[in-house]
């Protein structure tokens, strides 16, 4: 990168357009065939308990049927592990006793297995109520920011330039929930702090670009090639934009590979949303001022 | 500015952090896990203590209140939310609806009964709070028999009312039982009874165990049916007890007397056996009085264990999150593991792509890092796993603004301008760039931190103090140090 590159993004936008909208479709006729997407528990309610059991032989089949046994249904999952045999055991919520509710199958499971040899490793417990209110709570949470967000960048820039920067986080937030549903991921609370984060991440390469654009826009002839300034203005924070892509893949990769299950699909949904953000900075924001130009034409601006 | 006075802002900034931090750093690298535990022991075991002991562990305590915190995912130990349980009160209130004050009032006394049990009960930093009017939210951190601690703020099984069997208990001498108090042969006590032992409060207002009595396992009642517990005074003017119950209880109760006529009934609060009034009839309308030799401070305590044991309504819980020891020992492991290979990589990356100039941001990426535990030890912040993802992420993010800044200096140099002409045009230009794109950060950050929920908090707050340092060190800190790489040290060329 010793150069400022002359890649011809604006030129193409036509196909990344495309691609998007390709990505898009799919994902959200993925999450209508599965009948919505997969909620977790802190969004739908129910009761997770994670379990070790310590003895020779366990198999899942063995844990299923205790669980069977106990009438809270056939939930039971392995966790890959390469010396103990970890559990995850799930049921719906119920409308009432919950707790109840595990202290059954705790006990059942240490009648099967005895009580010494089960170590229970972590239980949640999400009732009906705190999880509709945790599902509404993030409604609004979303709402609000994405209007913050838009007042901020009209009163920084221009409005246009707002509306193509939600825009483009709104395309980050579907692709990213395009590809949880692609890969059978669990929406909970962390997946929402992920989206919250790759708005804030995805906004900030979007307004790197605007800014070049911004002080790229002040001559006549900035305006008269309209697609062509944008354009200059992508290539000229191309490097920065992909260095610290690049940092922040770094990190999010030490923390997918080192940081453990319960991180996981955090680091998961993070890495598809920083890639799509930096994407959307080039192919959708930018694309979108360059197509609104072409509809509503700008004119010099004294900033 | 001039460079002395820029190095004094930032010595004294690190100074201030390290001060905000060393008080963590004591805690878990200087104590040892004993001296940690000291910490919890219930008021009743400090007695035992000699007073030199008890004063270095309320400075012990002293030291706790200003230190990062470890989450409950991090240090183990229970999150609940309690809410009343409407339906099995209307059920016991004979359909009547309770109204909106009440309920406050009652979660208020609720809270109160809890706060007493898990000061017995001995556990670090819990937290009792309410949100609203009807909702009771309990942290106990690091508590290493979850079970144990659930079964105390619930209550189930904390007072207990059980027959005391006559029989058994008779058959016990003094010589079946060791030093320790401990019977020797427990086959003595058959299947359906369990040992249990009296207690009574010594001289010192604290209980002593006094002698071992057999009662019969089944638990014919428990303090959630309890209503109200007073002092009176019989005809004769002696002390009593008297105590009622609900609908339910009462009912029960009836059936409980009647069946039991001339035995002893077992007053059980925590396991310990208080008191075993003896039966002397059926007793239906739930009005129950306790008469015996006793003092009325003697009556005054029956009836507060009889207040403690019982909560003033029925509870729901409908949030519950607990976690292992194990699992949170696991968990800080990884998080730490990650966060440390995180740095490492991109230390080396920033050195291996903008050289020698890499090394000043990376120098700020440490100081960041300093600072920002500074700050969280200065906020005696909790931190969580989804804390330390933020704190990782802040590494990611807080090169960016060095890059942005580099990249300028890089486009200057390229377009012909001098050295200081080129450093000092990609700071000024990048500033801008800098303060907009960590802003629009910042709210999203902000708005997920008032999401309420502890551990997405942890992760807004740690990020959001992060972002905000970052503008100091990316900025301030680096273009002193360029300062002093050209003018101390003669820098031609810039290695960048």
């Amino acid at each position: 990168m010793f150069r400022t590159p002359k890649f011809k993004i604006i030129k193409y936008r036509k196909f990344a357009y495309i691609l998007s909208a390709v990505i898009i479709v799919a994902g959200l006729a993925n999450i209508a065939l599965h009948g919505g997407l997969n909620m977790g528990i802190d969004f739908a309610g129910g009761n997770i308990l994670r379990v070790e059991i310590q003895a020779e032989n366990v198999d899942i089949a063995d844990v299923r049927s205790v669980l069977v046994g106990t009438g809270y249904g056939n939930d039971v999952q392995g966790i890959d592990d390469p010396v103990r045999h970890l559990f995850l055991l799930r049921t719906r919520a119920y409308e009432r006793d919950n707790d109840r509710v595990i202290e059954e199958i705790k006990d059942a499971l240490k009648e099967q297995f005895g009580a010494e040899n089960v170590i229970f490793e972590r239980t949640d417990i999400v009732g009906p109520r705190i999880s509709k209110y945790l599902l509404r709570t993030s409604y609004i949470v979303g709402v609000v920011a994405l209007v913050l967000i838009l007042m901020y960048t009209t009163f920084r820039f221009r409005f246009r330039f707002g509306v193509a920067a939600i825009a483009a986080l709104v395309h980050d937030v579907l692709i990213v929930v395009s590809f949880i549903s692609f890969f059978s991921k669990e929406m909970d609370t962390f997946i929402l702090a992920a989206l919250l984060t790759i708005i804030g991440y995805s906004l900030n390469d979007t307004i790197v670009v605007f800014d070049r654009a911004r002080e790229n826009l002040k001559t006549q002839k900035a305006y008269d090639d309209y697609p062509g300034t944008i354009n200059t203005s992508i290539n000229q924070s191309l490097s920065r934009t992909v260095i610290t892509s690049i940092t922040t893949l770094i990190v999010l990769m030490a923390l997918l590979v080192f940081g453990g299950t319960t991180m996981r699909n955090f680091a998961f949904a993070l890495i598809v949303g920083v890639i799509a953000g930096t994407y959307s900075s080039m192919f959708v924001a930018s694309a979108l001022v360059v197509d609104w130009h072409r509809w509503k034409p700008e004119k010099v601006k004294k900033l | 500015m001039n460079k002395i006075f820029r190095i004094l802002i930032i010595l004294i900034a690190i100074g201030v952090a390290a001060w905000g931090f060393s008080y963590t750093y004591t805690w878990y690298f200087r104590f040892s896990k004993e001296d940690r535990d000291l910490t919890n022991l219930t008021a009743e075991q400090l007695m035992s203590l000699p007073e030199q002991r008890r004063l270095d562990i309320r400075e012990k305590k002293k030291l706790r209140s200003r230190i990062i915190n470890l989450g409950l995912d991090l240090q183990g130990g229970i999150y609940m939310v309690l809410e009343p349980d409407y339906e099995e009160l209307k059920r016991r209130r004979g359909g009547e609806e309770l109204s909106q004050e009440d309920v406050r009032d009652a979660m208020r006394r609720v809270m109160e009964i809890l706060r007493n049990r898990i000061d017995q009960f001995g556990v670090s930093e819990p937290s009792i709070t309410t949100q609203g009017d009807d909702r009771i939210i309990v942290e106990l951190p690091g508590s290493k028999d979850p079970d144990r601690a659930k079964n105390v703020v619930m209550g189930r099984g904390l007072l207990e009312f059980k027959i005391v069997d006559e029989e058994t208990s008779g058959k016990l001498t003094r010589d079946m039982f060791d030093s320790g108090g401990n019977l020797i042969d427990t086959s003595l006590i058959p299947e359906s009874s369990g040992l249990n032992y009296l207690w009574q409060k010594n001289k010192y207002d604290v209980l002593e165990r006094k002698r071992a009595i057999v009662l019969y396992e089944e638990v014919l009642l428990d303090g959630s049916y309890l209503k109200k517990a007073q002092v009176s005074a019989d005809q004769f003017g002696k002390p009593e007890v008297t105590f009622s119950l609900s609908t339910e209880g009462a009912k029960k109760f009836a059936k409980i007397t009647e069946a039991n006529v001339g035995k002893r009934l077992g007053i059980v609060l925590d396991r310990k056996v208080l008191y075993m009034p003896s039966i002397r009839e059926r007793i239906p309308g739930g009005q129950v009085r306790i008469s015996g030799d006793f003092t009325m401070k003697e009556a005054q305590d029956i009836a507060l264990v009889l207040r403690a044991g019982a909560f003033p309504v029925p509870l729901q819980v409908q949030e519950e999150r607990t976690i292992g020891p194990s699992l949170g020992e696991d968990t800080i492991r990884d998080g730490i593991k990650a966060a440390y290979i995180a740095a490492v990589l991109v230390v080396l990356f920033m050195l291996v792509y903008y050289k020698l100039s890499g090394i000043i941001a990376d120098i700020a990426l440490a100081l960041n890092l300093f600072l920002l535990l500074g700050v969280l030890a200065w906020l005696n912040f909790t931190l969580t796993l989804p804390g330390i993802a933020g704190m990782i992420l802040t590494v990611g993010m807080a090169v960016d603004a060095n890059v942005i800044i580099f990249e300028r200096i890089k486009e200057e140099l390229r377009s012909g301008k001098t050295l200081m002409a080129s450093i000092q045009g990609g700071y000024d230009k990048a500033f801008r760039t800098i303060l907009d794109a960590n802003i629009t950060t910042l709210i999203a950050t902000f708005v997920l931190s008032q999401f309420g929920s502890g551990p997405i908090k942890g992760f807004a707050v740690t990020l959001s103090i992060g972002i905000v340092i970052n503008m100091f060190t990316s900025i301030f800190v680096t273009r002193l140090l360029f300062a002093i790489g050209i003018d101390t040290f003669r820098v031609k060329k810039l290695s960048i």
